[in-house]
C-alpha cells in the first residue's frame, strides 16, 4: 500500500484552487470557436463582461499537474518492498577448508548460498566474513570465494559477528560448518538462516608450535608442538619436527578431542617445520613452519677496557654473545672508556662510567616503572658505584639507589644508557646480582626481552575441530525471517514525471513567447 | 515606471521554469544542497580526557565541526574513559582515562545503522584503556576514512618525570621514595605523596623539590599488603596542583619474618638477632612438640644444638614439610646434641640438611653389648606390646644401623643374667637378632650379673671402642654402683643407660654412667627404639676438638659474602657434604663448617661448629652483626620460587605469563593454578593454557583501575605478584602520542582534510533525492506561474478590496 514518509507536504495541494483562480484572470489562451475562417481575424478574445465567469486558461491543468507531482514527491511516496536486504556471514575458519566429496566445505557452502539467493529476490546482498566483519566483499563469485579461502588459511578460529552489524531490517544468513560453537554465539539476534556444509568428522591438526631458549643448553631451543584430534575417532599420526636437517620423529595415538604436547630441542639458528602424517581431510592444519631467528644470540661489542666481571656476564648470558673485534653490525656496544664522547651511530651503547673511587650505594634499589617488576633485582649485598650520574631534562632514570641515579637512559637520537655501577670492583665478579644487572641494562638498551622470549604460532584451542554441526543444532533455520521494514521509494518517479510536465510547460512558454513576437499579438492585459 | 509587458513576463517565467528544470536535473543526477538525508555524514570524536587542554580542544572541535557541517551533517561523540553522544549527554565522562577504541566502536555502530562518510577524531592520541589500533583496523575494513585533528596534550610548567620506589619493604620500616620532576624549576614546587594501604588507611608526605627538581620523601610501612602511592606536584606559592600521577608506585609491605628459635645451646645467635631488632619466639627443645602444628607459619626455624630425641617424629615431619613445601628457612647449629650426636644420621631432618652425619662411624668401629632387663615389670605393656618387645625392636633398629666393622651381642637379665647372643659382627647377627627372642619377662632386677656377662663379652672384643647399652625399668638399690662403674671405666667401656618408664632408678643409673656416659629416659616405652638408636649414634658421633683453623671456600649466600678472616673454632661435628650442597666454610681437613642448600622451596644452612662456645672468636669479628643479620634475612627471604610471573597489559586484558622450571628444565606437568584478586575484592580464576615450554598464560579481563593481586601456584609452591592498573598514562601524557605517527604510516588515519569531505557523498544504497532541491524547483516553478499570470490577479484583488471599501452604507 502506498504511504508517505512526509505526508504533511500534501497540504501544499491546497494551492490548487488558487492556481485555478490565477488562471481565470489575466491573459487567456482558451480556444475561440468561429464559424468561418475569415471571421477569426475580427474575433477578439475579450474578458467577460459583467458577472459571467471566465473559464480558466487551459494551461492551468498542466501547471497544476507540475505542482501536484512536486508536492507528492516532497511527501516521499513509498511502497513496502517485496524484496529484502541480505547479509551473508561466512565462517572463514580453517575447518571450512576441510575436503569433502564435492570440494571444500567453503566451496559447497557458497554454492548452496548462491543457489538460495537465486531462489529469492534480494534488493541488496552484502557478503561479509566472520574474521573481518566490517569489510564487505563483492559479489558471491569465484574471486570472492578464493579471497575467503586465502583468509581461512590464516584463521584458526573466528567469532560471531559484532552486534552492531546485525541490523534488524536485513536478513542475516550464516554460512558455516558449525565446527566451532563460537560462530553461533549471536545472542538474541540469531541468524535467519544457517547454510551448513560438511560430513567429514576426522582430523588431526597442529594447534600450536612454540619455542623458547632451552634452560639446559643456551644454544638449543625447546620447541613444543601441540597436536589435537579434532575428530570423533581415535587417530594415529606420526609427528615430524624438522629443524636444520635434524628430524625428531615420533608416533602418537590420540583419542577424540584429546591434545598432546611433544617437545624437542633444536638449534637456535634453524627454521622449524612441524608436520604430521598421514595427511587428512584438512591438510592446511597438518604443518606449521616457525622461524627461530628472533631467539638468536645478540652480538654485543665489549670494549677491551671493560671489567672482566661484565665481560663474563655477557659471555655467559644465554641470549648474548661477545662480538668479535671489528664486527660490522653488532646489536649493541658496551663502552667502558668512561669518556663522554658522542654516540652518533645507530648501534645502541651502554656506557659504564667509572671516573672516581668506588663507593657503596646505600639503600634499597628504586625502579622506574618502565622496568617490569620481573626484572627488579633483589640485592643481597650493597652495590658499588664508580661515578655520580647527572640527570638532565628528559633523561629517564631506570634505577637509583638511595636517591642517586645509577642507570640513566639519555635522550637523543642514538640509544644510550649510562650506568655508574662499578663492575670493576672485586665484589662484582662474585656478586650474583652482576649478571642480572647486566641483563637488565642490555634488555633496556636493546628494547627486547632477552631471557623470557617466546615465539609461537597459535591457531587457537580446538582449531583442529572439524566435526560439523548436526541437524538438531540447526535450530536457527526455524527462526522466522524478521518483518521486512524496507520500502521502495517513489519520489524519483514523481520527480521525473514532474520534470517531463515541466519541460512541456517550458515548450508551451517558448511557443507563447514566439507567438508574442508576431506583429498581431495583442496583450490582453 | 513603465508597465512590464506580457512578453517580458513570459520571458521571465521561461527563465524561472528553465531554472526549475535545471535544479531537478541536478537533483536527479545526485546533486545535494541542504537535505541532511543525502549529505555526507561525519562522526566527530572529541577527546575530553583530562590530558586534553580545554581551550585548544574546543577550538579544534569548533573548526572541525564548522568544516564538517559545511560538507555534510555531523554526529558528535565526546569521549574520555567512556564515550557519549548528544543523546546520552547525561552520562558522565571518566576524564581520568582515555578509551579511543570505545569511541570508534560507537562511531562504527552509527555507521552500521546509517552510513558515515568519515570519522574525525580530535585527540592527542594517548590511550589508557582499550586498543585504538584494533578499532582503526575495523574502521578501515568498513571503508571509513579516519581523519585526525591532533591536539597536543597539555604540558604543565613542570611535571613528575619519575617516581622511584622499592618493590618491597618490611612492615614497620620507613620507605624512601625518590621523585624527579622536569620542566620549569624556577618556581618553588612541592611534591606530595598520598599512600593508601589495602585497608584504606592513608598517609601523606610532602617535600619541596631541590634546584635539580628532586625530592626524597619518607613513608611508614604500617600495614602489610600493597601500598599504592599517588604523587602530586604543587606550586608552593599558590598551592595549585600542577601534575598528578595516580598509582605512581606500588610497594609490597611484607610482615616481619617470624622466627622460631629452638634453643638447646647457649643461644648466642638468638641474642645477636634480638639485639639486631629481629622478632623471634625462643623455646626450649622440650616444648618443640607444641609448635609442630604451626611450624609452617614461621619464616625461619633455628635449631640451636637440638637432638632428634628432643622432639617427637611428628615435629620433625612438620619441620621437613614446612621447609620443603612452605619455604620456611632452616638453620641448624651444631653442639654437643646436634648432628651426629643429636641422632641426625638417617633421620628425617638429615634429608633436608646440606651435610650428613655419617663418616665418624666409619672411622672407629665399635663393639656394643645390649643388656636388656627382662624382669617382670618389663612384661607390662598395652595393645599387646610390652616393654621387653619394644626393647628388642630398639636393639634390632640400632643394630641395623651398625657398620660392617661393628660387632654387637645381647645379654638379658633379671636377678640373673644370660648371654642371648655372643658378641659377633653386626652383619652376621642382624637376622638372628630380628627373630623373636626366646625370653619371657619375669622376676626382679639385678644389674651386676648383666655387667659381668657384658664385660666377659667385651674381653673377646676386637675393636678398641666399647659401648654398653643398658635398658631397664627397675630399681637398682642393691647394686654396687660405684664398683660397677669403676670396672666399666677400667675396661674402657662407655655406658649408655636407658631408663624406661616412671619407676626407673634414675639416680643409680646416673651414678653408673658417670660423667662420660649417657643417661636417657623414655617416659613411654614406644619411644625406646628411636631413643636407643639416637643415643648410640650420638655416642659414636665424632666431634673434632682443638684449635681448628677454618677457611672460606666459597662466598656466603648473603652479606658479608667473604669476610676478611674467619677466626679458628674450638670444635665441630664431623660431617660430610650432601650432593648438591654448597660449602662456604670448611676446616683445613676439608670438613664442612658452614654449608647451605635449597631443599624444596626452603633454604637450609648448617653450621657444624654451632654459633656459641665453639666459635667464640667469631663474635668479635667486625662482620659479625652483618653475618648474623644476613643469615637470618637470607633464610627469611621468599621461598625459592620455581616460577617467574610477569603481567603484561594487552588489548584483550591483562595477560599473566608464568614460567615454571624445575631441575633446570621447563616444566609442563606442575598442576598450575592462578587466582586473581581484582579491585572489586573478588577472586577470579582465569583459565591457564600452556603457551610455550614451561610457560602458562591466562588473560584477565579488565575489571577497572586499581590493585590486582595475582597468585600463581604449582606443586612447587606459590608466587604472589601485585599490579596496579592505573590511569598513569593519562596523567603522564604530554604532547602527542607516538602511536599517531605509526597509525599514519600504516594508513589507518590521516590528517584532518575538510576538502576531502566536500567530495564525499553518502552511499547508503538508496536512490534518495535531495528534497530541498525538489522544493526549490517547486518554488521556482510557482514563481514562474505567478510571473506569467502577471498583474491581473493583483489588480483583481485591489479592485475587489476598493470596491468593498467604497460601497455606500
Amino acid at each position: 500500500m502506498l504511504t508517505f514518509a512526509a505526508p504533511w507536504w500534501l497540504a501544499g495541494l491546497a494551492l490548487l484552487p488558487v492556481l485555478r483562480w490565477l488562471h481565470r484572470l489575466g491573459r487567456h489562451r482558451r480556444s475561440l470557436i468561429v464559424s468561418h475562417l475569415p471571421l477569426w481575424r475580427g474575433a477578439e478574445n475579450t474578458l467577460p463582461a459583467g458577472p459571467q465567469r471566465q473559464p480558466p486558461d487551459p494551461a492551468w491543468r498542466r501547471r497544476a499537474l507540475v505542482v501536484v507531482l512536486f508536492f507528492v514527491a516532497l511527501a516521499q511516496p513509498r511502497m513496502p518492498a517485496s524484496d529484502h536486504d541480505l547479509t551473508i556471514w561466512i565462517d572463514d575458519s580453517l575447518s571450512m577448508l576441510t575436503r569433502e566429496a564435492e570440494g571444500t566445505r567453503l566451496d559447497s557452502a557458497l554454492r548452496a548460498a548462491r543457489a538460495s539467493i537465486e531462489q529469492r529476490r534480494f534488493h541488496d546482498v552484502q557478503v561479509r566474513t566472520l574474521s573481518h566483519p566490517w569489510q564487505t566483499l563483492g559479489a558471491l563469485d569465484s574471486d570472492t570465494a578464493n579471497a575467503i579461502a586465502a583468509q581461512a588459511r590464516r584463521n584458526g578460529m573466528v567469532n560471531a559477528p559484532p552486534r552492531s552489524l546485525l541490523l534488524p531490517d536485513r536478513e542475516h544468513w550464516l554460512v558455516t560448518d558449525g565446527a566451532h560453537a563460537g560462530v553461533l554465539a549471536w545472542g538474541e539476534r540469531r541468524p535467519d538462516r544457517i547454510i551448513t556444509a560438511g560430513h567429514v568428522d576426522r582430523n588431526v591438526g597442529v594447534e600450536m608450535v612454540s619455542a623458547r631458549r632451552s634452560l639446559q643448553a643456551p644454544d638449543l631451543v625447546d620447541v613444543e608442538v601441540t597436536m589435537t584430534n579434532g575428530g570423533v575417532a581415535a587417530e594415529e599420526r606420526a609427528l615430524v619436527i624438522d629443524a636444520g636437517g635434524t628430524e625428531h620423529r615420533s608416533a602418537h595415538r590420540l583419542e577424540p578431542g584429546a591434545s598432546m604436547r611433544v617437545r624437542a630441542a633444536t638449534p637456535t639458528d634453524a627454521r622449524v617445520q612441524v608436520r604430521i602424517s598421514p595427511a587428512d581431510a584438512l591438510p592446511e592444519d597438518d604443518s606449521i613452519e616457525l622461524d627461530l631467528s628472533p631467539l638468536r644470540k645478540r652480538m654485543i661489542m665489549v670494549e677491551p677496557a671493560c671489567p672482566s666481571a661484565l665481560r663474563m656476564a655477557i659471555a655467559s648470558h644465554p641470549a648474548l654473545a661477545i662480538a668479535a673485534p671489528g664486527a660490522t653490525a653488532p646489536d649493541g656496544e658496551i663502552d667502558c672508556g668512561g669518556d663522554s664522547r658522542q654516540v652518533t651511530g645507530t648501534t645502541p651503547v651502554l656506557r659504564i662510567r667509572a671516573d672516581r673511587m668506588t663507593e657503596f650505594a646505600q639503600g634499597v634499589p628504586e625502579w622506574n616503572s618502565a622496568i617490569p617488576r620481573a626484572r627488579h633485582i633483589t640485592l643481597e649485598s650493597p652495590l658499588k658505584t664508580g661515578s655520580r650520574l647527572e640527570v638532565h631534562e628528559h633523561d629517564t632514570v631506570l634505577m637509583s639507589v638511595g636517591g642517586d641515579a645509577v642507570a640513566v637512559r639519555r635522550t637523543g637520537s642514538a640509544r644510550l644508557i649510562e650506568t655508574s655501577l662499578d663492575f670493576a670492583s672485586g665484589d662484582s665478579a662474585r656478586n650474583p646480582a652482576t649478571p642480572l644487572l647486566a641483563n637488565m641494562l642490555i634488555e633496556q638498551l636493546l628494547g627486547v626481552d632477552l631471557i623470557d622470549r617466546v615465539i609461537a604460532i597459535d591457531r587457537g584451542e580446538l582449531s583442529a575441530r572439524v566435526v560439523p554441526m548436526t541437524p538438531t543444532n540447526v535450530g536457527a533455520r526455524e527462526v522466522p525471517v524478521q518483518e521486512n521494514r524496507r520500502f521502495d521509494e517513489w519520489i524519483g518517479f514523481a520527480v521525473i514525471l514532474g520534470l517531463v510536465v515541466l519541460i512541456r510547460e517550458l515548450i508551451a512558454l517558448v511557443a507563447q513567447w514566439r507567438r508574442l513576437d508576431e506583429p498581431r499579438s495583442v496583450d490582453a492585459s | 515606471m513603465p508597465a512590464v509587458t506580457y512578453r517580458t513576463r513570459v520571458v521571465i517565467a521561461l527563465v524561472l521554469q528553465s531554472t526549475a528544470v535545471l535544479v531537478l536535473v541536478v537533483a536527479l543526477a545526485g546533486g545535494t544542497w541542504l537535505d541532511a538525508r543525502v549529505r555526507p555524514r561525519v562522526a566527530v570524536l572529541v577527546d575530553r580526557s583530562s590530558s586534553m587542554p580545554g581551550g585548544e580542544t574546543d577550538a579544534a572541535a569548533a573548526k572541525v565541526l564548522r568544516d564538517a557541517e559545511r560538507a555534510g551533517t555531523v554526529d558528535v561523540i565526546e569521549f574520555a574513559g567512556n564515550p557519549r553522544t548528544a543523546a546520552s549527554d547525561a552520562i558522565a565522562l571518566d576524564r581520568d582515562a582515555t578509551n579511543i577504541e570505545a569511541a570508534i566502536d560507537l562511531a562504527l555502530e552509527h555507521h552500521a545503522a546509517s552510513r558515515l562518510a568519515a570519522i574525525a577524531v580530535i585527540s592527542d592520541g594517548f590511550e589508557t584503556a582499550g586498543h585504538a589500533e584494533r578499532a582503526l583496523q575495523a574502521a578501515r575494513e568498513a571503508g571509513l576514512d579516519v581523519q585526525w585533528m591532533t591536539v597536543p596534550a597539555a604540558a604543565p610548567i613542570a611535571r613528575i618525570a619519575s617516581v622511584l620506589a622499592p618493590d618491597r619493604i618490611t612492615i614497620g620500616r620507613r620507605v624512601a621514595i625518590g621523585v624527579r620532576s622536569t620542566g620549569d624549576h624556577a618556581h618553588a614546587m612541592r611534591v606530595r605523596l598520598i599512600a593508601r594501604s589495602t585497608s584504606g588507611e592513608e598517609q601523606q608526605a610532602a617535600a619541596e623539590l631541590d634546584r635539580e627538581g628532586r625530592a626524597t620523601l619518607l613513608l611508614d610501612a604500617r600495614k602489610a599488603g600493597a601500598m599504592v602511592v599517588d604523587a602530586m606536584l604543587e606550586d608552593v606559592a599558590t598551592g595549585a596542583s600542577l601534575h598528578r600521577v595516580r598509582a605512581a608506585a606500588v610497594i609490597d609491605v611484607v610482615p616481619a619474618a617470624r622466627m622460631l628459635y629452638v634453643q638447646g645451646g647457649a643461644g648466642v645467635l638468638a641474642s645477636s638477632l634480638r639485639a639486631g631488632g629481629w622478632d623471634l619466639d625462643a623455646i626450649m627443645p622440650a616444648r618443640a612438640d607444641a609448635y609442630a602444628d604451626v611450624l609452617d607459619t614461621y619464616d625461619v626455624l633455628v635449631l640451636d644444638d637440638v637432638a632428634i630425641a628432643d622432639a617427637s617424629p611428628r615435629f620433625w615431619r612438620a619441620l621437613v614439610d614446612a621447609v620443603q613445601h612452605h619455604g620456611t628457612g632452616l638453620a641448624v647449629l651444631g653442639g654437643e646434641r646436634a648432628f651426629g650426636r643429636g641422632g641426625y644420621r638417617e633421620s628425617e631432618l638429615e634429608a633436608v640438611l646440606p651435610v650428613a652425619s655419617e663418616p665418624a662411624a666409619r672411622v672407629q668401629p665399635v663393639d656394643i653389648v645390649f643388656a636388656v632387663d627382662k624382669s617382670g615389670s618389663m612384661g607390662e605393656g598395652t595393645g599387646g606390646v610390652n616393654r621387653f618387645q619394644l626393647a628388642q625392636r630398639a636393639v634390632v633398629d640400632t643394630a641395623r644401623a651398625l657398620g660392617v666393622q661393628d660387632s654387637f651381642g645381647v645379654v638379658v637379665f633379671d636377678v640373673g643374667s644370660r648371654v642371648l647372643m655372643p658378641l659377633a659382627r653386626a652383619h652376621e647377627r642382624r637376622d638372628d637378632v630380628a627373630r623373636e627372642w626366646p625370653v619371657t619377662p619375669a622376676g626382679g632386677t639385678r644389674i651386676s650379673p648383666a655387667i659381668d656377662d657384658a664385660l666377659r663379652e667385651f674381653a673377646r672384643s676386637a675393636n678398641a671402642r666399647r659401648i654398653l647399652v643398658l635398658v631397664t625399668d627397675g630399681f637398682l638399690d642393691d647394686a654396687p654402683i660405684a664398683s660397677l662403674r669403676r670396672r666399666l671405666e677400667s675396661e674402657n667401656v662407655e655406658t649408655i643407660a636407658i631408663a624406661v618408664g616412671p619407676d626407673a632408678d634414675m639416680r643409680s643409673l646416673r651414678d653408673l654412667v658417670g660423667a662420660d656416659g649417657m643417661l636417657l629416659h623414655v617416659k613411654e616405652a614406644a619411644e625406646l627404639p628411636v631413643t636407643m638408636r639416637a643415643g648410640v649414634e650420638r655416642r659414636r658421633a665424632r666431634v673434632e676438638r682443638g684449635v681448628i683453623a677454618v677457611e672460606q671456600r666459597a662466598d656466603l649466600p648473603f652479606a658479608p659474602r667473604r669476610p676478611d678472616h674467619w677466626p679458628a673454632i674450638s670444635a665441630h661435628a664431623v660431617t660430610r657434604a650432601q650432593p648438591g650442597a654448597s660449602i662456604a666454610i670448611e676446616t683445613r681437613a676439608g670438613d664442612p663448617v658452614l654449608a647451605w642448600q635449597r631443599s624444596g622451596q626452603g633454604r637450609v644452612i648448617a653450621v657444624t661448629s654451632g654459633i656459641g662456645p665453639w666459635t667464640a672468636a667469631w663474635l668479635s669479628m667486625r662482620e659479625w652483626p652483618q653475618f648474623a643479620g644476613g643469615l637470618a634475612a637470607w633464610l627469611a627471604r621468599d621461598s625459592v620460587s620455581a616460577h617467574a610471573v610477569s603481567l603484561v597489559e594487552t588489548a584483550e586484558g591483562m595477560r599473566i605469563d608464568a614460567d615454571v622450571a624445575f631441575a633446570g628444565r621447563w616444566q609442563s606437568s606442575a598442576h598450575p593454578v592462578v587466582s586473581v584478586r581484582t579491585p572489586d575484592a573478588r577472586e577470579h580464576a582465569p583459565a591457564l593454557r600452556e603457551s610455550a615450554p614451561g610457560r602458562f598464560s591466562a588473560v584477565m579481563p579488565d575489571y577497572g583501575t586499581g590493585l590486582y593481586t595475582v597468585t600463581f601456584s604449582t606443586d612447587a609452591g606459590s608466587t604472589r605478584v601485585i599490579h596496579v592498573r592505573s590511569s598513569t598514562a593519562e596523567a603522564d601524557s604530554a604532547g602527542v602520542s607516538p602511536s599517531l605517527q605509526t597509525w599514519k604510516g600504516s594508513g589507518l588515519i590521516r590528517d584532518w582534510q575538510p576538502g576531502a569531505l566536500a567530495h564525499a557523498r553518502r552511499h547508503d544504497g538508496s536512490n534518495a533525492l535531495d528534497r530541498t532541491l525538489v522544493g526549490l524547483a517547486l518554488v521556482l516553478s510557482l514563481a514562474g506561474i505567478l510571473v506569467e499570470r502577471g498583474a491581473a490577479p493583483w489588480a483583481f484583488l485591489r479592485n475587489g478590496v476598493m470596491r468593498r471599501l467604497r460601497k455606500p452604507r
